[in-house]
């Protein structure tokens, strides 16, 4: 039914209303978790998980904006979105300030709610490819040496393997072999392809 | 007619009328003072006999009846003795009462026995008579006399009774009544020794004259007389006084819408001042059964004067009521009684005494006060709930969300076609179950926003009060980020009170201690709600992690527009004062040893009714 994938966490100190929350993200064929405080959900270490977090504002001990703070320490991708029974400028500041997705007042419309969901899990979606994208490109940058790491950043400024010899102080020929061990190890046929991936590794060309 | 003759008959006379005079006084009068001119008639009836036996010795021809005059003449001289006694006990209140009773006792006893014993031992018995001439020619029967072993008891009696007029004057005059003992006390004395030394000499023939007892005796009639006259004189001085005093009590009764009345209880019948009659409509001569009274009490305040008036006569207590009465075509009046019990001999109750007072223009002005008191509750309590409103929108939308949940996801699940019966059963229990929870915090907030006539005490559990309370201010502890300890009494805690009030005190406490605690770090605040039993019913303490009151204000604190506030009204602690004592309890404050104020509502279990 639901394209996007990823569990919606449901955190809410009200029993009623988390069962509700539950009940009706499950019916629109979502998978739901629900957690009946900050702690309880912290104490699952889930924040690497994929989908989104409903969040309520006020609950005992620690609140939504706390325990939102935690989890952009902890590097959780998951976006949050706020519910919250009254309309509290300063607190929906705060929220957005600290990256929340989406900050709803209850009672909310199943219309508002699970279009902002799907919105949410769409932005998780793409944030987790990205980071798995990233991730593999390290990995193949691990695997370069030093100097064929310094011959990779030569190379995508676009310089020629005469000009990155006279750079480096090395012999043409040599720039040649390891070039061709960058594009090998990186899994690339081509300079342009290997600009692409240093780019979204966020990897600085060397001028 | 010699002067012997007018001097005795005019003294005889003189007599007669002063005891005439005195006896219609002594009919007048009451208590002591009808004894002591009961006795001065007696006294002059006495002297009157006195000088018409002496008259008639001096007349006499034979032997015999000088004889039978000067043995008659004992008892007149012992009514004489006797009423000096009985008067000079009653005027001056003073002295030993043993002596008079000894000196009548034994006065007595020689009169009994003059008439008993032998002639020769009798008083005063006549060996022989002859006729004497005195100045002016007159002549009179002198007899020469012996004084047998009786004149002597009779002798000793007289002397006690000086003793005792002495010893009654002495007193007297030690307490300031000067005049009195001098007049009375000295001339009594004065008259006694000289007749009875002038007697003295004549018994012993050394002087040849006529008895006269008659004469000082008058004299001393005379003295006693004036005496009191002086009295009689200052009685009506002080009627006189007592009848301007009386005025001006009934002039301030009639300011003052004061009326007297009286209720005789075996006749069942009312009597009333003409300001009394006047407030309650009744004429001024129309007789008053006990009926035509409550006829006129308006039928809601009848039962409890009934009560009141029935416990005042069971318990003999003071009758104290306040009720409404009839006054003109359909008004009410407000008035309020007071009266007294008064008990007969055998401490049955025979009639109660009071006064009834007006009070309408009061009990108006009182009712006017209320009202405005009852405006501020309400005022103060719809402005603290203003206060609130935020977490109190809280309290239902967290309901209504979950409501609203749980009907999108049923219509969702039933138009999927993949409808659960059981889950929709249990959506539906749910969403009733929340209906229910947002219907009566509604229903909570509605009457306190409502506004209400009059204060309804109902008896109650206090713990479940605070209970629902602090399910009201959940939110905003919550917001606030203030923690909550209940430390509730196990066993019910019945007080007797309104709710909506006692909610309103508690919610008053409760926001002013997470008030208090603005300041304090997170990790610092929190409320300790603690209830418990007391002597006279329950209390509740709210005890808070604030910076307590400070001192110089502990005593501002309860009153009316005194705030901490930026932006308080200054009437919420005034007003739950107020409310805590309309219900006959107390709200205080004090500052805990580790820090915070501690503030205590204590309700009373009977409503404050008092015993």
């Amino acid at each position: 039914m639901n394209a996007t994938s990823g569990v919606v966490h449901v955190i809410d100190d009200d029993a009623s209303l988390r069962r509700s929350l539950a009940r009706l993200l499950r019916a629109h064929g979502f998978v739901a978790e629900a957690f009946d405080s900050a702690g309880s959900f912290l104490s699952a270490g889930l924040e690497n998980r994929t989908g989104c977090i409903v969040l309520d504002l006020h609950m005992p001990a620690m609140d939504g904006l706390e325990l939102q703070e935690q989890l952009v320490q902890a590097r959780c991708r998951m976006p949050i979105l706020f519910l919250t029974a009254r309309g509290d400028v300063q607190k929906c500041a705060r929220a957005f300030k600290t990256g929340a997705f989406e900050f709803l007042v209850k009672p909310v419309d199943e219309v508002v709610l699970l279009d902002a969901i799907r919105k949410a899990l769409e932005q998780n979606r793409l944030a987790e490819e990205s980071h798995a994208l990233i991730a593999s490109i390290q990995v193949r940058m691990d695997q370069l040496t030093d100097r064929e790491r310094e011959v990779m950043r030569h190379l995508i400024t676009g310089a020629l393997n005469k000009q990155i010899g006279g750079d480096l102080d090395i012999a043409e020929k040599t720039v040649k072999v390891h070039r061709a061990r960058v594009l090998a190890k990186m899994g690339v046929t081509s300079v342009a392809e290997l600009v692409r991936l240093c780019t979204a590794a966020g990897v600085e060309p060397r001028h | 007619m010699n002067w012997i003759d007018f001097s005795w008959t005019s003294a005889i006379a003189a007599s007669f009328t002063l005891a005439l005079i005195h006896i219609q006084i002594a009919f007048h009068l009451f208590g002591r003072m009808r004894w002591a001119h009961t006795f001065f008639t007696l006294s002059a009836v006495a002297v009157g006999i006195t000088g018409m036996i002496e008259l008639y010795s001096l007349r006499a021809e034979t032997l015999d009846s000088f004889r039978t005059a000067m043995f008659h003449a004992q008892i007149s001289l012992w009514l004489m003795l006797v009423s000096l006694a009985g008067f000079t006990w009653f005027f001056f209140e003073r002295g030993r009462r043993w002596m008079p009773i000894l000196s009548v006792a034994m006065s007595t006893i020689s009169l009994v026995a003059n008439f008993v014993v032998p002639q020769e031992w009798q008083i005063r018995y006549a060996k022989g008579i002859e006729t004497v001439q005195t100045f002016g020619g007159a002549e009179f029967t002198f007899g020469h006399l012996v004084s047998g072993p009786v004149t002597l008891i009779g002798f000793l009696g007289t002397v006690i009774l000086i003793a005792f007029i002495v010893d009654s004057s002495v007193r007297a005059w030690r307490d300031g009544l000067r005049r009195r003992a001098i007049m009375v006390g000295g001339g009594i004395v004065f008259s006694l020794l000289v007749s009875r030394i002038y007697a003295l000499l004549i018994e012993v023939d050394m002087v040849q004259t006529p008895f006269f007892f008659v004469f000082p005796y008058l004299a001393l009639l005379v003295a006693m007389g004036s005496e009191l006259g002086v009295q009689i004189f200052q009685g009506a001085r002080l009627t006189e006084v007592l009848k301007e005093s009386e005025r001006q009590v009934a002039l301030a009764a009639e300011a003052a819408t004061l009326g007297f009345w009286r209720w005789d209880m075996r006749r069942n019948e009312l009597w009333a001042t003409p300001g009394a009659r006047a407030l309650f409509g009744f004429s001024s001569d129309e007789p008053l059964p006990f009926p035509k009274f409550e006829a006129q009490i308006h039928p809601d305040d009848l039962p409890a004067v009934r009560d009141r008036i029935a416990f005042s006569v069971a318990e003999r207590a003071d009758y104290e009521a306040e009720y409404r009465i009839r006054s003109g075509a359909d008004g009410w009046r407000w008035i309020a009684a007071r009266g007294r019990i008064e008990l007969d001999e055998k401490n049955n109750p025979l009639l109660m005494r009071g006064v009834v007072i007006d009070m309408n223009e009061k009990k108006h002005a009182q009712s006017q006060a209320d009202d405005m008191r009852r405006e501020l509750a309400h005022v103060s309590r719809a402005s603290i709930l203003g206060e609130l409103a935020g977490s109190l929108a809280h309290e239902i939308n967290q309901p209504l969300t979950a409501i609203l949940s749980n009907a999108q996801a049923a219509r969702r699940m039933l138009a999927g076609d993949r409808a659960d019966p059981q889950e929709i059963r249990e959506i539906i229990e749910d969403i009733i179950k929340d209906d229910k929870r947002a219907g009566e915090v509604i229903r909570r907030l509605r009457s306190m926003v409502q506004k209400k006539e009059i204060i309804t005490a109902e008896t109650m559990d206090l713990n479940d009060v605070v209970r629902e309370v602090m399910i009201l201010l959940n939110s905003e502890m919550l917001e606030r980020q203030v923690q909550v300890a209940m430390e509730m009494e196990p066993e019910r805690l019945m007080v007797q009170a309104g709710r909506v009030e006692v909610q309103q005190i508690l919610i008053n406490l409760v926001v002013n201690a997470m008030d208090a605690m603005r300041e304090q770090p997170r990790e610092h605040r929190r409320i300790v709600v603690r209830t418990g039993p007391t002597p006279a019913g329950a209390a509740v303490t709210v005890l808070d992690t604030g910076p307590g009151i400070p001192e110089p204000i502990r005593n501002e604190i309860f009153r009316p527009f005194f705030t901490t506030k930026s932006n308080g009204l200054g009437m919420g602690l005034a007003v739950s004062r107020y409310l805590a004592e309309a219900h006959g309890g107390t709200l205080s404050a004090c500052n805990r040893a580790d820090g915070g104020a501690s503030f205590t509502l204590a309700l009373p279990s009977d409503g404050g009714r008092k015993a």
